[in-house]
């Protein structure tokens, strides 16, 4: 019965599906001019990658994607954010072949720190491009055909649309939008930034005085160095804009929610005096909760990728130096094959880890990905200076003048509000000015459709080397009797083992399964040495052979015998990570 | 399956009851409603189990004032319903004191108690009479992938889970020399030779060579929470906090920020013997010891425990687990945290304990303690059954019933809890409780007033432990002073935070004020009670 379904639904998205890609080949020809390679002609979905979007564009974005191509594209809300806005996550995959929740998965999520804007534009992009390229590009067919992409733009709804439509800084909203008592003086949320000049960019203030350590670059007025040593300053600065709201001296110092999602997740969860963020108990949040669901319920994700600025990086674990341990040479390994050539395809970003290169993180997400769900997983940070003129800095974020110079050059002034004078009711007479919000930590307009591709290129690269189980090959043979002996070879034709070794070693997934189905089993080996005839029989089910991992580029064997010639039975492989595959068992 | 809910409900009063003679889940619940009731209010829930069961909480206070709170949790392993029963005894106590003594303790402070906090676990194990710790979510205790696939078995048919021995060469037991149903390890050292393989009464479902290793039984709520928690240990849950139960729990514990101490009748034991200081795991980053100051107060409410509890013999020592809810209530929660089992077993006369070679003294206690009240059910004979994964052994089904180590039939539970109702009432006695002198307003000419308050805490323990200084989300000791718009502070700030104030020692708030009017001064914790003043300057 099923199978007839299964049969039709293929035969009939086949169809459809044919022409659509005739259709499709169709409309590329009517393009005036010449499709530049890479990029659709002529995207059914127009989008505009040199901007930023709220979550209603996403909701938008993923309801037009589904529409265009309802074939390759689903989308769903994965729960609820604090504030009650959906959470978004597309499915991305051929449905017209296999079982869409049994192919291994690649999960990508943008945005957890809402001022980290572009992680969702490139999320979106890579759903973007592998709908809009399927009919043209052989490779994603292919892609598509064996994996399934999760997507979720952002996973902090609430903090985003408050980044884009309220005043902030490039540094606030971070956090999410639950309310917390951050001074200890039982109100919550009292003294919030506030943007004096009414431009929507929370920017600096600063005050002239005769004691002030600071003075204007004579090559660049927007911006503030520090005074030679014996050399006078001409002003001093004091902080972000904003006013003592609630008359305890102090500045901003209870904004809404200083807490970090980030440091919500459940591994190695630390409380805030340990690291500083984090809340009650991992899965405080809404939106952790949901994406911790989202994988216990989807145990085919067998690569992971979450965006973050800034800094030209590809992260792995741990975030936590005791974490060390669960990272053997031979999941490293697998780490490196893939972040080396992530350096390649990225350039500019290096391929380090968490707590050696970065600082320790208890509680981060990519190690409750990597290490309770046995995920391999990047996070990358988004964004560089190298990315401003091609070329390694020599300073960070804050010392650097490139950013001034780039402004100046390629921006003509656009990312810098002029200094200008203000009266405030606490400081008296000061200046207001600086980067605003969408500058330095999110890339400008015309970088971000270059580096959304390469980032999405490495995903691409990374879903690809998630495991792919093919039959080697079988071979059957009498051995006396009614008994024949069955042999089978199933490799891995890909990078990422079906099982890392830190998921072998705590048996987070259960082990790969390679089936004999129509056949009467006297009993099943796994054969761990063909030459030398080295096995291990396994008495329980002996049907259903327990292989515990297929590692990257090599192959396992299994043996049964079996009674009967078992020419009508059929080969199944069945691995969480590595997928469902099914084939007759082929006679010679 | 609506037969089946029938069935269960006809049937449970019968099959609920064993030797232990503790109450039905109908029964329970209905006991907890009468308690609140008696309580003066209704039973309100701080949350629901993964099997949607409702999770009471029993509030014993006067009035709607907030007052500094001791809250007492039992029922998070389900392998202590004892604790249950206990929590519910002392309730009921703690109502029975003489009006004028309860009204005094609640005019103070409140008790509040949350008998149960793994209701699927009371629930299912009573009507099952096997006493398992987890909730109702169903897990792969082995981890193979399979649920549930090889749980223990009722081979004989007696109604309850006990041992099974196995006559084999090579086994590692032999049976107790004063106690024979008892089976303990032989001692090599000694040149004694196992005879008996012990494992628990079931079959190797799955041939792994494990008995009854996957079996009912969920996420033992004791070992999910977040204070050293160890992922991929049996019943910890996927990650910490991942259960329903526990996130409520501590939820419930931040958003009343009232409840200054938590007493746990569980199975662990930090009050026969008290915390004590490490200086070096103190001062780590990831603090695994009480604060000196903390240490202190913990050796004292020991005192305390160890003189009212004297008549129930030596309580066992208790080893930590990780993912424990005492431990996460003082590192994570930032309160005075204790745990006690309430019962253990103990016999007056202690002078055959110990003897037999190879026993351990807990063992041999729990021994000598069913002897003396020749109590059934908890040791059974051994009987000869066929087991299919060995046909060529004998094997036999009895031994001990696990549950009976921590658990004791209902009526042997009495002393104990009228022992701890007299700790509790001292526990509450010694919490800290601030006192506010008269404020004192100097004027200092044109308009500017000098105000000093001195509050003083009457109590033996501090406001709440030092720990709590250092968690953000817990309420710390402040003064807040609001002022008219024609006022303005010429010294001293609207809101200023303190530390913990340790019992019997006091604090000064003062401010100096410009202009006239009135001023409103909110001062104190919730753990140790806050007040408003108002003056007029």
């Amino acid at each position: 019965m099923r199978l007839i379904y299964i049969v039709l639904a293929t035969f009939f998205c086949g169809s459809t599906f044919l022409h659509a890609q005739q259709r499709a080949a169709k409309e590329a020809d009517e393009i005036a001019g010449l499709r530049a390679i890479g990029s659709p002609a002529n995207p059914k979905v127009a989008m505009n990658w040199s901007r930023y979007h709220d979550t209603k564009q996403i909701a938008q974005f993923c309801a037009d994607l589904q529409k265009a191509y309802p074939q390759l594209v689903k989308y769903e809300s994965i729960g609820k954010s604090y504030e009650g806005r959906d959470m978004f996550v597309l499915t991305i995959s051929d449905f017209s072949k296999g079982h869409v929740a049994r192919k291994p998965g690649m999960w990508i999520d943008g945005n957890i720190h809402a001022n980290e804007l572009q992680g969702s534009e490139i999320a979106m992009y890579t759903a973007w491009y592998l709908a809009e390229n399927f009919h043209s590009v052989p490779f994603i067919q292919e892609l598509l055909q064996d994996k399934v992409f999760y997507i979720a733009p952002t996973i902090n709804p609430d903090s985003r649309d408050y980044f884009i439509h309220e005043p902030n800084t490039m540094h606030s909203s971070r956090t999410g939008r639950r309310p917390f008592d951050n001074d200890g003086d039982g109100a919550v949320a009292e003294d919030l930034y506030d943007d004096l000049d009414g431009d929507g960019h929370i920017v600096m203030m600063r005050r002239k005085s005769k004691t002030g350590r600071y003075k204007v670059d004579p090559e660049n007025p927007n911006r503030m160095v520090i005074a030679k040593p014996g050399e006078a300053g001409e002003y001093e600065l004091l902080g972000f804009e904003g006013i003592d709201n609630d008359g305890d001296g102090l500045v901003n110092e209870d904004i809404t929610g200083t807490y970090d999602p980030n440091r919500d997740w459940g591994w190695n969860w630390q409380p805030n005096y340990v690291q500083n963020g984090a809340l009650y108990y991992p899965g405080t949040l809404p939106e952790t909760q949901a994406v911790k669901e989202f994988f216990f319920s989807h145990k085919n994700i067998a690569g992971a990728q979450s965006y973050h600025n800034y800094g030209g990086m590809i992260l792995r674990g741990p975030g936590a130096a005791q974490d060390e341990q669960y990272y053997s040479r031979a999941d490293v390994q697998v780490y490196d094959a893939l972040g080396k050539v992530g350096e390649r395809m990225l350039p500019g970003y290096n391929y380090i880890v968490i707590h050696k290169d970065l600082y320790t993180v208890f509680g981060g997400e990519i190690d409750f990905i990597a290490l309770a769900r046995g995920v391999f997983t990047f996070s990358n940070e988004l964004m560089t200076t190298y990315k401003l003129f091609n070329e390694k800095a020599g300073q960070g974020l804050r010392q650097s003048d490139e950013y001034y110079e780039f402004d100046k050059l390629l921006l003509f002034g656009d990312a810098y509000v002029p200094w200008k004078e203000y009266d405030h009711p606490q400081f008296g007479k000061i200046e207001i000015g600086g980067a605003k919000k969408n500058y330095t930590r999110n890339h400008p307009g015309f970088l971000l459709l270059e580096d959304a591709h390469r980032n999405a290129a490495f995903t691409i690269y990374h879903a690809h080397h998630t495991p792919k189980l093919e039959v080697l090959e079988t071979d059957v043979k009498p051995i006396g009797g009614n008994l024949f002996e069955v042999n089978a070879t199933v490799w891995n034709s890909r990078i990422i083992p079906t099982h890392s070794d830190h998921d072998l070693n705590y048996k987070i997934e259960r082990p790969d399964h390679i089936r004999l189905e129509g056949a009467e089993v006297i009993t099943g080996l796994r054969v761990l040495d063909k030459d030398f005839n080295v096995t291990v029989e396994q008495r329980y089910k002996p049907a259903q052979i327990e292989v515990p991992n297929i590692e990257g580029m090599r192959e396992v064997r299994v043996r049964w015998i079996v009674k009967g010639n078992p020419n009508k039975a059929k080969l199944i492989v069945d691995s969480e990570k590595g997928g469902l595959l099914e084939q007759p068992l082929a006679l010679k | 399956m609506k037969i089946s809910i029938f069935l269960f409900f006809v049937l449970l009063p019968f099959a609920g009851r064993s030797q232990l003679n503790y109450p039905t889940y109908g029964e329970l619940t209905e006991e907890i409603r009468a308690i609140s009731k008696h309580a003066g209010g209704a039973a309100s829930s701080i949350g629901r189990s993964y099997g949607g069961e409702d999770i009471s909480v029993i509030k014993i206070q006067s009035g709607a004032e907030k007052k500094p709170t001791l809250l007492i949790v039992a029922g998070i392993d389900g392998k202590h319903p004892a604790g249950i029963i206990s929590a519910l005894d002392v309730a009921k106590n703690i109502l029975n004191l003489p009006q004028d003594s309860l009204a005094a303790i609640l005019s103070k402070r409140s008790v509040w108690i949350v008998p149960v906090l793994n209701p699927d676990a009371y629930k299912r194990n009573v009507a099952s009479n096997r006493w398992l710790s987890g909730n109702a979510r169903v897990i792969d205790n082995d981890r193979d992938g399979r649920l549930n696939e090889d749980p223990a078995e009722d081979l004989n048919r007696d109604g309850v889970i006990a041992q099974m021995r196995v006559r084999r060469k090579g086994g590692k037991y032999v049976a107790h020399s004063d106690h024979n149903d008892y089976l303990i390890e032989a001692d090599r050292s000694k040149g004694q030779e196992g005879i008996y393989e012990l494992y628990i009464e079931g079959i190797d479902a799955d041939k792994d060579g494990l008995f009854g290793e996957d079996g009912d039984g969920g996420v033992n709520i004791d070992r999910n929470f977040t204070y050293d928690y160890r992922p991929f240990t049996a019943e910890s849950g996927d990650y910490a906090a991942s259960e329903p139960e526990t996130r409520a729990l501590v939820d419930f514990i931040f958003d009343h920020p009232q409840i200054a101490s938590v007493l746990h009748f569980g199975l662990g034991n930090n009050l026969t013997e008290a915390e004590s200081f490490d200086a070096r795991k103190a001062g780590e980053r990831i603090i695994s010891s009480w604060s000196a100051k903390d240490v202190d107060a913990a050796k004292f409410v020991s005192s305390v425990y160890n003189r009212l509890t004297a008549n129930l013999g030596v309580a066992p020592k208790s080893v930590s687990h990780g993912g424990g809810f005492s431990n996460t209530a003082y590192y994570h929660l930032g309160k005075y945290s204790f745990v006690t089992p309430v019962w253990w077993p103990a016999v007056q006369d202690t002078s055959q304990i110990g003897k037999a070679s190879g026993a351990k003294n807990g063992d041999d206690m729990f021994l000598q303690w069913i002897a003396t009240n020749k109590l059934k059910g908890a040791i059974l004979p051994w009987a000869k059954i066929n087991h299919a994964d060995f046909p060529q052994h004998s094997v036999e089904v009895g031994g001990v019933v696990e549950v009976f180590k921590n658990n004791p039939p209902k009526e042997f539970l009495q002393l104990a809890t009228r022992a701890h109702t007299d700790f509790v009432v001292a526990l509450l006695h010694n919490m800290a409780r601030l006192e506010f002198e008269t404020p004192v307003v100097t004027p200092l000419g044109d308009d500017i007033f000098r105000i000093d308050i001195r509050v003083v805490n009457t109590g033996v323990l501090a406001t709440y432990p030092e720990i709590a200084d250092k968690i953000k989300h817990v309420s710390k000791m402040k003064a807040v002073c609001s002022l008219q718009k024609n006022q303005k502070f010429l010294s001293g700030k609207r809101l200023q935070l303190y530390p913990t104030l340790a019992g019997g020692a006091s604090q000064q708030f003062s401010w100096l004020i410009q202009g006239k009017g009135s001023v409103e001064i909110t001062a104190g914790c919730p753990t140790a009670g806050e007040q408003t003043i108002k003056i007029n300057l």
